[in-house]
Parts: C-alpha cells; sequence; structure tokens
C-alpha cells in the first residue's frame, strides 16, 4: 500500500470537513445557546464591545466555515463515488446510507444558503458595514435572527443524518 | 436615569450605531417627545406562530428533534 494513496486523501478531506463543520456548526450555537440569549442581561454600555469586536470576528470564522464545511463535503461526495446518489436522496438505490446523507447534504447546503445569502448581508446591516435606516437595522437584526434559528434547527436533523450515515446505516 | 446612562454611554457613537444597541423601550424614554414615540411597523406587529417557536430556543430545539423523527421515518420509507 502507499503511503498517500486515494483512501488517505478520502480520509483527509473527511478531516477536514468535519473541522470546518465544527468551526461552523460551533459557532452557530455560540451565537444562538450563548450570544443571543445573554445580550439583554449586559449591560448597555457594554453592548458595543460584542457588536464592534466579538461579533464581526466569529461572524469571520462562522461564514468561511460554512463555506469549508459546504467544499469539502461535496468532495469527499464525489471521491466516495455517492454524490450523485445522495443528491437524489438514494432514491432507486436501494441504500439507507445515500438516503440518509442526501438528507444531511440538502439541509448543511440549505444551511449554507442562509448563511451567505440571509444572515450575513442583514448582520452586515446591523454592524454597520452595508449603510441601512435605523428601521432597516432593526428588521435585519430580526431576519438575521430568525435565520440563524432556521439553522440552528436544521442543525440537529443534519448531524444526525451526518453521523448516522456513516456510522449505522 | 437609564436613560440618562444609555445616552452617556452612546455620546460618541453615530446613530446607526446608536440605534443598533438600544432596546425599541429605551428608545421610546430617549425621545424628547414621550408622544410620539419611534417604533416602526415591525416592531408593533404581532408574530407568526413559526416566529413564536424560533424566537424560543427550547421551541427551536424540541421543533429539531421532531424533524429528525420524520427525516428518519422518510429515510425508512423510500428504502
Amino acid at each position: 500500500m502507499e503511503l498517500v494513496d486515494y483512501g488517505w486523501w478520502a480520509q483527509a478531506v473527511r478531516w477536514a470537513h468535519i473541522g470546518s463543520g465544527i468551526m461552523w456548526i460551533g459557532h452557530l450555537w455560540y451565537f444562538n445557546f450563548t450570544q443571543t440569549p445573554t445580550m439583554p442581561k449586559i449591560p448597555t454600555e457594554l453592548r458595543p464591545a460584542i457588536v464592534r469586536f466579538i461579533l464581526p470576528e466569529a461572524l469571520f470564522w462562522f461564514r468561511w466555515g460554512a463555506m469549508f464545511t459546504l467544499g469539502f463535503g461535496l468532495i469527499l461526495a464525489y471521491m466516495n463515488g455517492y454524490l450523485v446518489d445522495a443528491i437524489k436522496l438514494g432514491i432507486g438505490s436501494g441504500n439507507h446510507k445515500f438516503t440518509a446523507i442526501g438528507f444531511g447534504m440538502w439541509f448543511g447546503t440549505i444551511m449554507w444558503f442562509n448563511v451567505w445569502f440571509i444572515i450575513m448581508p442583514n448582520q452586515n446591516k446591523v454592524m454597520g458595514v452595508t449603510p441601512a435606516t435605523p428601521d432597516e437595522v432593526n428588521a435585519a437584526r430580526r431576519t438575521a435572527g430568525l435565520a440563524s434559528r432556521v439553522n440552528t434547527l436544521l442543525s440537529i436533523p443534519m448531524l444526525y443524518c451526518m453521523v448516522f450515515a456513516a456510522h449505522y446505516y | 436615569m437609564q436613560a440618562a446612562i444609555a445616552k452617556r454611554a452612546f455620546a460618541g457613537f453615530s446613530h446607526r450605531e446608536y440605534d443598533s444597541h438600544v432596546s425599541p423601550l429605551t428608545r421610546m424614554r430617549l425621545q424628547p417627545n414621550h408622544k410620539t414615540p419611534r417604533v416602526s411597523a415591525h416592531e408593533t406587529r404581532e408574530e407568526s406562530g413559526m416566529e413564536k417557536l424560533l424566537n424560543s430556543l427550547s421551541g427551536t430545539i424540541i421543533a429539531g428533534f421532531v424533524l429528525t423523527v420524520i427525516v428518519v421515518l422518510l429515510i425508512h420509507a423510500i428504502h
């Protein structure tokens, strides 16, 4: 066996996929389990420290974590030969694994779309990166918050599908 | 008192920064004329059932588990 063969590369991509996924979902859960519920308890004069310093940094790792998770995930599915079957939710394949990983991939893709095309544009308004009126800022905060909660909801079945496809089905 | 503290804390901030960090209630208190509070339409509209669910963290988690059960049933239904 070669030291660095095809299987080694597939495992390296899997490692990168999981690492990026932890970076992404870790930040998602930080926002939803820690930051958002704590914000109302923080004294008003201290809140700018969160919004001006911690939030932009966390959002950087959050959005790029999402991008690399999706990218490495698609490469991994291609290398393992089930990309098309998974996209078709395993219909016609007779294999539970492809259905499970397919559901996980679709949930992950919806979540990635939410991050890049709903959460980030709205958070940019909240942080003042994109010019917006005060009313637009308030609407953007609400929209970004709801999209983030949708992603938290979807992360639960997504993780189930990913883990069980690899270790159960 | 609270309003005065908030006003001092945001003395050096731009209007947008100030606005994004102060709650609608505090903003109402800070208005020079209390009869005309600046509260936009989306702040006063009623939330839909889905929004209420998502605004609750425990509701979101329970919904996530319910969706997981539905997905497991679908996985087995497809084959």
